[in-house]
């Protein structure tokens, strides 16, 4: 059995854990879901199995869901967060009705500030709270996700770890539905408490009896490990497809053709890579996107052209076995050839100048015409709020922080322009270290030295003049790790064989690298514990001495990005290994700036 | 495969564009070669075959999105994991529904529930292992706090809790030290203790409790971070009277010691609320929540020769608020131009030389950017052929003004520089017999004599 399909297991795995919280309340009963689930809850179950189980309406958790509910058995269904806890409080003591049961489903799991809450708002024992944990859901082939996007803001701005335990059970019902990992591998402080929990869980309910495991080695990572990978603008298709348009659960809104006034403008799509279309550019550069689909086109009018010339026994053939499927391959093909569209004009007149740019802050070079660039954005309102503060980290990321008058001018222009309203928010990136202020200002590029030390003295007066480079922190990793293409200029983007293709060639995300080395025996586990990344740690260490696996799975804490992705799916074409990837959810550098906004 | 290439290209380059029109096509719209005129055609194409409604329809779906829906060919669960590990799955979430709501209680063998009995009595008075209890509330079993009495067993509680890394028993155990200790004591620990006060701190901040966060933000020698949480609390206020007040007190409780940059921000935010609220009343339009530069724009459109010591004048509002030049160059280039008021652009940008002769840009934004955003908003060719005059760059002064259709500018540059080739090759593309085709032969003729 492939890996891929024993992940199929996990969408069942969701429902009948979701069946079961259904089956203790017997009965009819109407469900109120809170919005920000549902399209979680779409690719776990379907309308017809909560009808099969007594469901009778479904509602969106709002001010008018109580009035439409008629049944007198009622489940409010909602993300474990205080705020939702205190609206489904608000409707159940306005409505003030004795003949309903009321019942609250919270997902991932229960947490002791809303049993407080409950208790507070004299609803404890009339509000019965149960528990459901969706396993991480299928996006496509290769990736899986807990689709849980709040977990980053939580524990990385705010220092909440409620959502860790979450993780680590995903961590291990994958594990026990694929067979323990050979080696785990964690990198950053929030993995490691991960894989603490993880097993104790093992240790508390069980062990997979599998005695051949598909994981030879799993490593979680944390998203403050590489933001680098978020921040830069990817180049493959689906990452600029989320980037334009946004692929929340798989799924991509495009606008509609053919909508009607004051119907909805969009049209959801489903990624998938059961599309043969799909499939075949999903991961490609998007510079050869395009010419695929017409080629596409074109071999569809052609094949529309040879059925016209049909004698009427071949038209009849035709019509039953490939009619449907040549109809649905034009649908694919009239939404990717939108997607494009919208992407080139969403991004297309400033895609080269962004990626000129970017490779600049990588390198360490032209740091003026950087900041200028960015402040000209700022001022001209040059791909919007997002797009600019995402600048303004990166170059934070590569410089080990802006000089503190640049920071405080590129501060002030984004205030005045959004809002100063946005304060609180530029702080939440400071504290994440992405927007933060070098402590050198203007000096920082300067040889330090003791004040009587004649040389320094020197060699400072010959710095101010020809201004001598000096290593950020972030270009040492780069470096270190060899994170950028080993031949640039002669990058194959149409036929790519190095993973720096999904930004163009100008980086190779840390992970990325990390397993890439693992797999060439460029590197050992311990090398990546001893020496490359601080904070790392393998488990069992003995088994991973001269450990060399072929098989893996990525977990990452606190989200991945589609280039990401597409760059562990080159590594595995050209390696012959087999990598998923899992993630408590899918961001790129806007979804990610905004949700700690 | 490069056949098909090269046919493909012709299927969507047949009718590239060889003049230029800048209102479809701006510069460089195109990405990788394909132009979004490219993908419009295709898409047509596409679209026009294609039998009624788009993209397949609604199914299954419990939010009734159009959404297609992949197949769903798994196969049969049993044949994927094992009894064993199934069981164990769908159990983990169990512990907790089964004991907390204590429906199950009936159903118990009674030998079961005098072990569980018994085991509550002992627990309520000797308190178990700190581990334990953690664990209890990480797998969500039933525990109780109540037995850690001692300070030390609290604490030893709460650093089990950290120790395993579960949030929620964390701020669990937090939330009880809170209920039974005296706040000095609570602090001291939360002093001590990063990892806690963070949890309590973001506990408070959702409860909106803003005087205990504060509290404990200031205990903790985290004044920014204090300042910055209440001012995030005031804006999310919905009445703007009350947001003022609130901004207002919260600079006088947090902004007054510390960075004086952060409390110039705060106090420039009330002035333009308040700005917003009497500007947008004259002109019975809702500005509030706009941004400073949204409403620099609205001063240029409506108050441009309002007095300039007045509060609505654009240059005094900018100058309040210390918008940077660029900001405010750009917002009166946008808004001017939107207004055809091409001379207000001239008095702003252009200014004498200081002999009188000619003529200066005063303007800290490239020229490029100035003249391509003047004829966005429609600015005549005089217009566009003026600014065009201080692209220093001869060569891309042509370009520019090609792009613009600025021919007499494109001619005359053709004609400093002497090319004479590329003036005859420009005038070819030009209508023969038009006001600028004649143009470009006279200076032809002229620069031969």
């Amino acid at each position: 059995m492939q890996i891929d399909g024993r992940l199929s297991a996990l969408r069942e795995l969701s429902q009948l854990r979701l069946i079961a919280v259904l089956n203790q309340i017997p009965g009819r009963k109407d469900l109120i879901i809170d919005a920000s689930l549902m399209k979680a809850l779409d690719r776990i179950t379907g309308i017809s199995v909560l009808r099969k189980h007594d469901v009778d309406k479904v509602f969106k958790l709002d001010s008018n869901a109580p009035q439409n509910s008629t049944n007198t058995q009622r489940i409010y269904m909602i993300m474990s967060d205080l705020i939702s806890a205190k609206r489904v409080c608000d409707q159940v003591n306005a409505e003030q009705r004795k003949d309903v049961e009321y019942h609250l489903i919270v997902v991932p799991r229960k947490l002791a500030a809303i049993d407080h809450l409950l208790e507070e708002e004299g609803l404890w024992g009339r509000l019965k709270v149960h528990i459901f944990q969706w396993e991480p859901i299928q996006l496509d082939i290769g990736l899986i996700s807990l689709e849980l996007p709040s977990l980053f803001p939580q524990l990385f701005v705010d220092g909440d770890q409620t959502l860790l335990p979450s993780v680590a059970k995903s961590v291990w019902s994958l594990q026990m539905l694929l067979g323990r990992a050979q080696v785990t591998l964690t990198l950053g402080r929030y993995a490691k408490q991960i894989q603490a929990m993880t097993e104790l869980l093992i240790d508390q309910l069980g062990e997979s009896d599998r005695p051949q495991s598909d994981i030879g080695c799993m490593v979680i990572v944390d998203r403050d490990v590489d933001y680098a990978a978020a921040l830069l603008t990817p180049a493959t298709y689906t990452s600029l497809m989320d980037e334009v348009l946004g692929i929340k659960c798989g799924v991509v809104e495009l606008p509609k053709s053919d909508a009607k006034q004051g119907e909805k403008q969009t049209v959801g799509h489903q990624l998938s890579s059961e599309d043969e279309i799909y499939n075949q550019i999903k991961n490609r550069h998007f510079s050869n996107v395009f010419s695929f689909l017409s080629m596409k086109a074109k071999q569809l009018s052609n094949e529309a052209d040879h059925s016209r010339k049909m004698a009427l026994h071949e038209m009849k053939q035709y019509v039953t076995s490939q009619l449907k499927t040549v109809v649905a391959r034009k649908r694919a093909l009239a939404m990717h050839i939108a997607g494009c569209e919208a992407v080139i004009e969403s991004i297309g007149a400033r895609f080269e100048s962004l990626q000129d740019m970017e490779q600049n802050m990588l390198e360490g070079t032209n740091r003026r015409s950087v900041q200028t660039y960015i402040e000209e954005n700022v001022v001209t309102g040059g791909g919007g709020k997002l797009a600019n503060l995402r600048l303004m980290c990166l170059l934070s990321l590569t410089q080990d922080g802006l000089f503190s008058e640049d920071a405080w001018s590129l501060k002030n222009q984004f205030l005045h322009a959004y809002g100063y309203h946005l304060l609180p928010g530029l702080h939440n990136l400071e504290n994440l270290g992405l927007l933060s202020t070098s402590s050198g200002a203007l000096g920082s590029g300067l040889v330090t030295g003791s004040v009587g030390d004649a040389t320094g003295r020197l060699a400072n007066k010959v710095a101010q003049v020809v201004s001598l480079p000096k290593r950020s922190s972030f270009q040492v990793l780069r470096q270190k790790l060899k994170l950028f293409s080993s031949n640039r200029d002669d990058l194959n983007l149409k036929q790519p064989t190095d993973m720096s293709y999904v930004y163009g060639g100008a980086y190779i995300p840390v992970t990325c690298q990390l397993v890439h080395q693992i797999i060439k025996k460029e590197i050992s586990f311990d090398d990546i514990v001893n020496q490359l990344i601080p904070g790392s740690f393998v488990s069992p260490t003995k088994a991973s001495t001269d450990f060399l696996p072929r098989s893996f799975v990525i977990f990452f804490n606190g989200g991945v990005t589609y280039a990401e992705v597409a760059a562990f799916q080159l590594l595995e074409q050209i390696t012959g290994t087999r990598i998923i990837v899992a993630s408590t959810s899918v961001v790129n550098g806007s979804t990610l700036i905004n949700s700690v906004l | 495969m490069a056949r098909q290439d090269s046919e493909a290209d012709d299927f969507w380059n047949s009718s590239s564009i060889t003049s230029f029109n800048f209102d479809d096509d701006e510069p460089g719209a195109g990405l990788f070669g394909v132009s979004k005129s490219g993908t419009t055609r295709l898409s047509q194409q596409v679209q026009a075959s294609l039998p009624g409604e788009e993209f397949g329809s609604a199914s299954d779906s419990i939010t009734g999105s159009t959404s297609t829906t992949i197949s769903n060919t798994a196969p049969p669960l049993s044949t994927l994991i094992s009894e064993k590990c199934l069981t164990a799955i769908l159990e983990a979430d169990l512990h907790d529904t089964f004991y907390g709501n204590r429906r199950n209680k009936h159903d118990m063998k009674p030998e079961e529930e005098i072990r569980m009995l018994k085991r509550q009595v002992q627990e309520r008075w000797d308190a178990p292992p700190v581990e334990l209890t953690i664990r209890h509330m990480f797998l969500g079993r039933p525990h109780s706090l109540e037995p850690y009495r001692s300070l030390s067993s609290k604490r030893a509680l709460l650093d089990a809790a950290i120790n395993l890394g579960d949030g929620n028993a964390i701020l669990e155990v937090v939330l009880f030290l809170v209920r039974s200790l005296k706040k000095s004591l609570v602090h001291q620990i939360l002093a001590s203790s990063p990892v806690a006060a963070a949890h309590y701190a973001r506990y408070l901040a959702t409860r909106l409790q803003a005087t205990e966060l504060n509290d404990l933000l200031v205990m903790l020698g985290k004044s920014r971070e204090a300042a910055m949480k209440q001012y995030q609390l005031c804006c999310a206020t919905p009445n703007v009277q009350r947001q003022i007040q609130k901004v207002k007190s919260c600079i006088s409780s947090h902004f007054v010691q510390g960075d004086p940059a952060l409390k110039r921000i705060a106090q420039n935010h009330i002035e333009l609320l308040e700005w917003e609220q009497a500007v947008g009343a004259m002109a019975n339009e809702d500005l509030i929540g706009k941004s400073a530069v949204e409403c620099l724009a609205h001063a240029c459109r409506l108050h441009w020769n309002d007095p300039r010591d007045s509060p609505t004048n654009p240059f005094s509002l900018a100058q309040r608020h210390g918008i940077c030049e660029k900001q405010l160059h750009w917002t009166i280039l946008s808004e001017r131009a939107a207004q055809q008021a091409w001379s207000d652009i001239d008095s702003v940008f252009i200014t004498k030389n200081w002999i009188g002769s000619g003529t200066k840009l005063k303007l800290s934004l490239p020229i490029e950017k100035v003249v391509i955003q003047l004829n966005s908003k429609g600015a005549p060719t005089e217009v566009l052929a003026k600014y065009l005059g201080f692209v220093d760059n001869q060569e891309r002064r042509i370009t520019l003004a090609q792009k613009l259709m600025c021919h007499k500018t494109v001619i005359d540059g053709y004609a400093a520089l002497r090319d004479r080739q590329g003036l005859q090759g420009y005038k070819a593309t030009l209508h023969p017999g038009s006001e600028h085709f004649l143009y470009a032969e006279g200076v032809l003729r002229a620069s031969v004599s």
